[in-house]
């Protein structure tokens, strides 16, 4: 049984330097006056036309295994191949920022305003992150309130199309979550519509067993390595909690 | 002379207004219309590439000139069309089909306008049969294509091998870009290079059509 789950505008709204950092602009560059108007355009349009939503579901390590099979296109060898097997929980998730700001991302493009446009993309893309991170953590709490989680596990979101689940993956996840009840669509090459959605699959297990090495086949493709960031955070944030 | 400096000036600082009102300037000077687009325009857009490679200025700081440099080329081009001015090549682009994602490719486009290249934006979505078809009807110098998911990937290859079938591989050069792609790749499919952003693009056509 899935469940929607209505996020707050103000949760997944983008900082100016997460504006930013999506163009591979340094956050020092907001001292150019221009630069930092664009990005505050950007984050105040965002703000007026997000529709932030998601939806969770949750699933046994037994469906997980099937659903992440997908249509056998896997990497052999992958972090969620070791890690969900020993999961305490899994949950399936997508969510999206809404079609709005798709919209106004192709009409600022169409007027020429190509700075304006590239700046809200990236403002959208930032804001589905922290969408996905707000569930992400919200879910934490709750199982962390309720006891089903101890201050030595925490949750982290893994998606198709990375750290070796191939993006076909997307179709049984789809198949069982229907995220067209919150207007999410699929298309033939596995692509999300509106375009700035996220899915994949909420991970609860013991913070020790998100220490992996980035050392997979698929990691030389991979540009940021934030696997390792992710598990660090984790591992900062238990310390000062 | 010095006016067509000011147009360069002023695009490189993203200023539509201006470089409208220098552009309108030029015209009533009745400087040459190729003039003004190669030593205002492009040589504005030039100074620009450089600046972006070099990390000087960033993406937001492109952009902007690329809105003023298509302000001014508005005024030109009933004049480039009047006169029979041509380009200096034409590039087919498009996001592969079963992809959407445009943004990269909008901004290749936009660098390679700025070059002064004719190009013609198939949108997203685009089939191999419908690149290949433009492609011949325009006669373009270059096919640019664009993917950012690993799954339509595999229609860049059908893109080449089509070309190959219609007799234009090796006269209509291909380049692709996306985050998935690389070098090796393009090797593989027979594409004729990988250009990993929009000033990488713009290098490889002026390569391709013999500009240095």
């Amino acid at each position: 049984m899935a469940t929607t789950v209505d996020i707050e505008r103000n949760t997944v709204l983008p900082s100016a330097e997460q504006v930013l950092a999506g163009q591979a602009i340094p956050a020092d560059r907001l001292s150019d006056r221009r630069t930092a108007d664009l990005a505050e355009a950007a984050r105040a349009t965002f703000e007026r036309l997000a529709q932030p939503i998601g939806l969770l579901a949750d699933t046994t390590i037994e469906e997980f295994g099937i659903i992440y099979s997908g249509d056998g296109m896997n990497n052999a060898e992958t972090v969620l191949d070791e890690i969900y097997p020993i999961s305490r929980y899994l949950f399936l998730f997508a969510i999206t920022v809404g079609e709005p700001i798709c919209k106004e991302i192709s009409a600022l493009f169409e007027r020429n305003d190509f700075a304006a446009a590239a700046m809200l993309d990236a403002a959208a893309s930032a804001g589905a992150e922290l969408a996905v991170e707000a569930i992400t953590r919200r879910y934490e709490n709750e199982l962390l309130s309720d006891g089903r989680l101890n201050s030595s596990q925490a949750v982290l979101p893994f998606s198709p199309g990375y750290c070796g689940w191939h993006i076909s993956g997307q179709k049984k996840l789809f198949g069982r979550l229907k995220p067209e009840t919150i207007g999410i669509t699929l298309s033939g090459s596995c692509l999300m519509q509106p375009l700035k959605s996220v899915s994949g699959v909420l991970v609860a297990a013991a913070i020790s067993d998100f220490d992996v090495d980035d050392t997979y086949s698929f990691c030389a493709e991979c540009s940021n390595h934030s696997c390792q960031d992710r598990y660090h955070q984790l591992k900062e944030i238990r310390k000062t909690t | 002379m010095e006016l067509l400096q000011q147009i360069s000036d002023q695009l490189e600082k993203g200023d539509t207004v201006k470089v409208a009102e220098l552009t309108s300037q030029a015209i009533e000077q009745k400087l040459d219309t190729r003039i003004i687009l190669d030593n205002g325009l492009i040589a504005g857009m030039a100074v620009v590439g450089k600046k972006f490679k070099a990390h000087d200025i960033f993406l937001p700081d492109v952009l902007l000139a690329a809105r003023a440099m298509y302000a001014g080329l508005d005024l030109l081009k009933p004049l480039m069309i009047e006169e029979g001015i041509p380009t200096i090549g034409k590039v087919v682009i498009g996001t592969v089909q079963g992809d959407l994602h445009d943004i990269g490719k909008n901004l290749v486009g936009i660098m390679l306008k700025g070059a002064g290249f004719e190009v013609i934006d198939l949108g997203n979505d685009v089939t191999p049969e419908k690149f290949i078809d433009t492609a011949i009807t325009e006669q373009a110098d270059v096919i640019g294509l664009s993917a950012l998911l690993t799954t339509t990937m595999p229609t860049m290859k059908k893109v080449v091998e089509l070309a190959k079938e219609r007799g234009i591989h090796g006269k209509t050069r291909i380049i692709i870009g996306g985050a998935p792609l690389s070098s090796e790749y393009a090797g593989d499919i027979g594409a004729d290079a990988y250009c990993f952003d929009g000033i990488k693009a713009v290098e490889c056509v002026k390569g391709f059509v013999g500009i240095n």
